[in-house]
């Protein structure tokens, strides 16, 4: 399988404590990789790192075998037509004062694709993300927490890119609506290809949506490996904690 | 609504101020520094309004007139300021590090001295005029901006927002200036508007000193301040222009708390997420 992302010896510190610590990991296309790890455990600096919204300490991270490490300005900004980001509060991550419409056009327009174009790829991605598509002249203020993920999902993918990382993207959603979410980003992948990094804390659901999982604790890969593999005979005691937890009711 | 309406009633009102600032010069159909030495210092009546001054000049007259030299260097003043403060703020506070400390440490060292000192000595070196006046002003008003703009900025970047611009792949100008700007932009307009009153009174103070506008111009403070002995034997010659500070100010102010008043509402109704 080709490797589309590999992360090399990450670290980061902040005051002196390391929060992510010799991490080293591949994911090849069209892989869904789950990182799961209690809270504290490094995952959203990792998926920060891999964005550049935060700078390594140490290690390196390649995209499609380019060093994108350090890479800034415009070489930074080209990144994003194949890494996009969802994150855990689909509110805060829109602007207060746009319509959401609007951010979903920005990383299209920002790649100078014409307006009306732009336009017509965004009405598409909120079909495929099941949203109304007066959604776009909505403010965030003006819809459900979980309509407002699913139009996260769509910015995410406007610009086409191959990886998507979801930190948390499921976690402020209730129950139904998380499943539905899932199905949608399962459909979404198969139809586009797509490399998913799933960061979750919740094992049972990485375990389900996941062709594999990364086990984190204290800012260290413990554990990593196939799901059903990883959940039915687990080498660390971590991870069995983890398993207890996720399984116990 | 009721605040909404407050706040539009003021604004009614500064219009009316600046409109009148506007036309003055215009309506009056004779000249506001033509001297009439016959009529010097005549009390209010039906002819002057607010009386003559000791040149014979229509108090009323040079009381409209003198509304465009004061509320328009003062508009430019607080304009000027609080873009230029907030840009180097907001430019601070986005990208902190050296560059940061030491403009910050400067403007610590401007909010040091005491404002209308520093003001008296900068006009005092450049010399009179209401140019160097508002210069004056200008360097000891900015700061306050550059630190409301900076703070602002540095809890705004922290938002979730800021990370999915870059990642729309906006630049660092968009981000500063199209994202965070509109969401700090009506606690900076708050601060001026409220500034206002206070950079009115400050011009007008350096005029009374003799450090702002010169004569013959009609400007408040040099009006006051060109009346001040007479303030015995004809009080109008002082009142007048000290009546129109006291209305213009008074009006900037209301404006900016009904303003402020009307945000923090409407900031509580949306729910807005930015903190
Ligand atoms: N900006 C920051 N400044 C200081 N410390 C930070 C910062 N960001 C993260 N940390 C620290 O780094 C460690 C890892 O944080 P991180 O957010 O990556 O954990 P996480 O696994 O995503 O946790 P969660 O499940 O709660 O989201 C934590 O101990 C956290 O306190
Ligand atoms: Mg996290």
């Amino acid at each position: 399988m080709n490797t589309i992302l590999e992360v090399k010896c990450l670290e980061k510190s902040y005051h002196q404590k390391k929060a992510v610590n010799q991490v080293s990991f591949q994911v090849s296309k069209g892989e869904i990789v789950g990182i799961v790890g209690e809270s504290g455990s490094g995952k959203s600096t990792i998926a920060r790192m891999i964005c550049r919204l935060e700078d390594a300490d140490q290690g390196n991270i390649y995209l499609n075998g380019e060093n994108i490490t350090k890479v800034i300005h415009k070489q930074q900004r080209e990144i994003y037509k194949h890494i996009q980001m969802v994150f855990q509060n689909p509110k805060e991550s829109f602007h207060p004062k746009r319509k959401l419409g609007t951010s979903i056009l920005e990383g299209m327009r920002n790649q100078k694709i014409s307006k009306k174009s732009a336009e017509t790829r965004m009405y598409e991605l909120l079909k495929a993300c099941e949203l109304p598509l007066e959604y776009a002249v909505r403010y965030p203020h003006e819809v459900s927490i979980g309509e407002c993920q699913r139009a996260a999902i769509a910015r995410a993918l406007a610009t086409k890119p191959s990886i998507v990382i979801f930190d948390e993207a499921t976690s402020s959603l209730d129950v139904t609506i998380q499943k539905q979410m899932l199905d949608l980003l399962h459909h979404l992948q198969k139809q586009d290809d797509l490399t998913y990094i799933f960061i979750s804390h919740d094992l049972a659901l990485v375990q389900q949506f996941c062709h594999r999982i990364i086990i984190m604790k204290e800012g260290r890969i413990v554990e990593e490996g196939l799901p059903d593999k990883l959940i039915n005979n687990p080498t660390t005691t971590y991870t069995k904690e983890l398993i207890e937890a996720a399984f116990c009711w | 609504m009721k605040r909404k309406s407050k706040c539009l009633l003021f604004s009614i009102l500064a219009i009316g101020i600046v409109t009148i600032a506007l036309i003055a010069p215009y309506i009056t159909y004779y000249d506001s520094n033509k001297q009439d030495l016959m009529n010097a210092l005549q009390p209010p009546s039906k002819e002057h309004l607010f009386g003559t001054d000791r040149y014979g000049r229509d108090m009323f007259l040079r009381v409209l007139v003198g509304a465009r030299c004061s509320v328009f260097s003062t508009l430019l003043l607080v304009f000027l300021s609080s873009v230029f403060g907030t840009t180097i703020g907001m430019i601070c506070g986005y990208f902190e590090g050296i560059v940061d400390t030491v403009i910050m440490k400067l403007s610590d060292v401007f909010l040091s001295i005491p404002g209308m000192v520093f003001a008296l000595a900068v006009a005092g070196v450049l010399g009179g005029g209401i140019a160097n006046a508002v210069f004056a002003l200008l360097l000891i008003s900015w700061p306050k901006y550059a630190r409301l703009a900076r703070s602002q900025v540095l809890s705004e970047k922290r938002n979730t927002y800021v990370d999915a611009a870059i990642l729309s792949g906006s630049n660092t100008i968009q981000i500063i200036f199209i994202h965070i700007l509109p969401n700090i932009f009506g606690m900076v307009v708050t601060t001026a508007l409220l500034d206002i009153g206070t950079m009115m009174m400050e011009l007008a103070g350096l005029s009374f000193l003799g450090l702002g506008a010169m004569p013959p111009t009609a400007e408040w403070g040099l009006m006051m301040s060109s009346g001040r002995s007479m303030i015995q034997t004809s009080p109008w010659v002082i009142l007048a222009p000290g009546f129109a500070i006291f209305i213009t100010v008074s009006i900037f102010n209301l404006l900016g708390d009904s303003y402020r008043d009307w945000m923090d509402v409407r900031h509580k109704e949306k729910g807005s997420t930015s903190k």
